[in-house]
């Protein structure tokens, strides 16, 4: 987990949303921490946001269980990116 | 057996102590399956439900699902099933669409229920799930007044097919047609009573439908549903159960090949991994095999015919893009254009031969006349058959939108959202996803202010989530021909 910020977390989701979801960048230049990733927010349905922690996944070499994913956890960027960083806290090499 | 209950009840006398389903902790066996199907159409035949009324399954993959399909085709009643991601106007449209007269759900759908009963202008009853009955009371004076002949040829479930135009047609599946599509199913994959299907494809449609449910219970296998696509739920399930037979959409493995697990699950029981409803990209599909030691293999089909294809050769490694050869029974041919025969390796239309094929679209004889021709169903998929006859689809001749698996019309759509007040012409197209499928993109002229999130959540609670729009373009006019109507192939990104 070292040197794995919650902003640099947050930054590397962004990095997901683009390669992965393949969401315009113009579209995420503002989004910040308080960005809720679902609704009026990015709007990831259910199924992209399964798609996004499958990234989140890769990326980080952690296991996010499936009965984790609430809307809570959706939240905002900064939420999930809290999230993460305890996952790798808990799972990390 | 010439009917979908007697074959059901045959299978449970043969089997009656091997397990039927396994549905979280509940071992149910055949008898015991039995006995609760029984039950039920007791209960619905009391409550005045007779051969060819509607009733409907608002129900998530389970024991219940299975229970109320079976037990409603008991009593010789059309089965209507509903995805349970539906919305008040999806229901709404389905129930009165197939007249409906009574609707099997479970209490965690009541809220939904209660509006969209209120909303219909003929009586539909409830039946909650919580209340199936658990057994057969064999000295209920009642219990065989159901069992009454059923005609073969008369229908046992209604589908949907999204067609080139308007909204979702009905089609009348006959109890003939199901039972020649299971039996080519279970010959051409050489299921056996020792199988174990996983049932994660959502049993409201015909992929989930026939290809685990209804071919589990009619080899004599036992069905493990999932009632949610859960990735280490599916894993655990498929590892711990020692399942054989995985048949999903193509996002399903597509997922599990890209998750990362703590400990990479064990799927060598697995014999059979196979997706339908859309194409399997090829770059995941080399993954799964690589974490997972098994290619997925393609199936083809529709709601219209029932399963037409399937991937099952040697050296799929070098035909993964490729939807197999025919099924046991199943005719397809390619034509072109020009009504010929197309050539190896020439593009085409296919068309489909075969006993699981319906006769046409309920009360829609202009759409049928065009479709329907010289015993061939036309599917609308554009494909080419290879050298060694297989099969490979390219395209569609018909718009829709595909969206994980589900077709959506576009027009669905559209419909709501030029009801928005702002919104002066709308059109939804497919934009394709890495995953094989497509998402949904909604291109709007406005005549007042509006932004992409008033449009989102707009449709909110009005259609089901999955055919919502994720992309929203906003532009001051829509491409249209001399004749006024509008080129989608332009609005689409390969355009």
């Amino acid at each position: 987990m070292e040197g794995k910020s919650a902003l640099e977390i947050e930054k590397k989701i962004i990095q997901i949303l683009i390669s992965d979801l393949e969401i315009d960048p113009a579209l995420l230049s503002a989004v910040s921490s308080d960005t809720p990733l679902l609704g009026r927010g990015i709007g990831l349905n259910s199924v992209e946001t399964l798609t996004l922690v499958a990234g989140i996944e890769g990326a980080f070499h952690i296991q996010i269980d499936d009965a984790d994913l609430t809307t809570e956890l959706f939240k905002s960027l900064g939420t999930l990116a809290e999230f993460v960083f305890h996952k790798i806290a808990e799972q990390g090499d | 057996m010439k009917t979908i209950p007697e074959m059901f009840f045959s299978v449970a006398k043969r089997h009656a102590k091997r397990a039927a389903v396994v549905d979280g902790e509940k071992v149910i066996l055949y008898e015991t399956l039995e006995r609760r199907i029984r039950a039920l159409a007791v209960r619905l035949y009391r409550m005045g439900i007779r051969q060819g009324d509607r009733v409907a399954l608002l129900l998530p993959n389970g024991l219940d699902f299975v229970t109320g399909y079976f037990g409603i085709a008991a009593v010789g009643a059309i089965v209507v099933p509903l995805n349970d991601h539906y919305q008040h106007t999806e229901l709404l449209y389905f129930l009165d669409e197939c007249d409906v007269s009574l609707l099997i759900t479970s209490k965690d759908f009541a809220p939904l229920c209660d509006q969209v009963l209120a909303m219909r202008k003929s009586p539909c009853q409830l039946f909650w799930a919580e209340d199936l009955p658990d057994s057969f009371e064999t000295d209920d004076p009642c219990s065989d007044d159901f069992n009454t002949a059923i005609a073969p040829e008369t229908p046992v479930t209604y589908q949907f097919s999204s067609g080139s135009t308007g909204r979702p047609k009905r089609i009348g599946r006959a109890h003939t047609n199901l039972l020649f599509e299971l039996d080519s199913l279970i010959q051409t994959l050489e299921v056996t009573p020792e199988d174990r299907f996983l049932g994660i494809a959502p049993f409201s449609h015909v992929n989930g439908l026939m290809r685990s449910m209804m071919a589990s219970l009619r080899a004599g296998a036992t069905l493990y549903p999932l009632a949610r696509f859960d990735r280490q739920v599916l894993a655990e399930t498929i590892e711990k159960n020692k399942i054989s037979i995985f048949i999903g959409v193509p996002f399903m493995p597509s997922m599990l090949a890209k998750s990362h697990f703590r400990r990479q699950p064990d799927f060598s029981s697995l014999r059979l991994c196979m997706t339908a409803s859309a194409p399997m990209p090829k770059k995941l599909n080399r993954q799964f095999y690589e974490n997972f030691g098994i290619y997925v293999r393609q199936l083809y089909g529709s709601t219209e015919t029932g399963t037409i294809s399937a991937n099952l050769g040697p050296g799929v490694e070098r035909s993964l893009d490729s939807v197999g050869t025919p099924i046991a029974g199943v005719e397809v041919e390619v034509f072109t254009d020009d009504g010929r025969m197309a050539k190896a390796g020439e593009i085409g239309e296919f068309a489909v031969k075969s006993r699981a094929t319906v006769k046409g679209y309920d009360g829609l004889d202009e759409v049928n006349q065009e479709a329907f021709r010289d015993g061939y169903f036309f599917t609308g998929d554009l494909g080419k058959r290879d050298e060694e006859g297989l099969l490979y689809l390219v395209g569609r001749k018909k718009f829709f939108i595909n969206r994980g698996g589900y077709k959506i019309d576009p027009r669905e759509i559209e419909e709501i959202l030029g009801s928005h007040p702002r919104v002066e012409e709308a059109v939804a197209v497919g934009v394709p996803t890495p995953f094989g499928d497509e998402k949904v993109k909604a291109v709007i002229v406005l005549n007042g202010p509006c932004t992409e999130d008033d449009v989102v959540e707009y449709c909110r609670g009005k259609i089901a989530d999955f055919k919502i729009p994720s992309l929203v373009e906003f532009r001051e006019s829509l491409p249209k021909s001399p004749t006024g109507k509008i080129r989608r192939t332009l609005l689409r990104p390969e355009a």
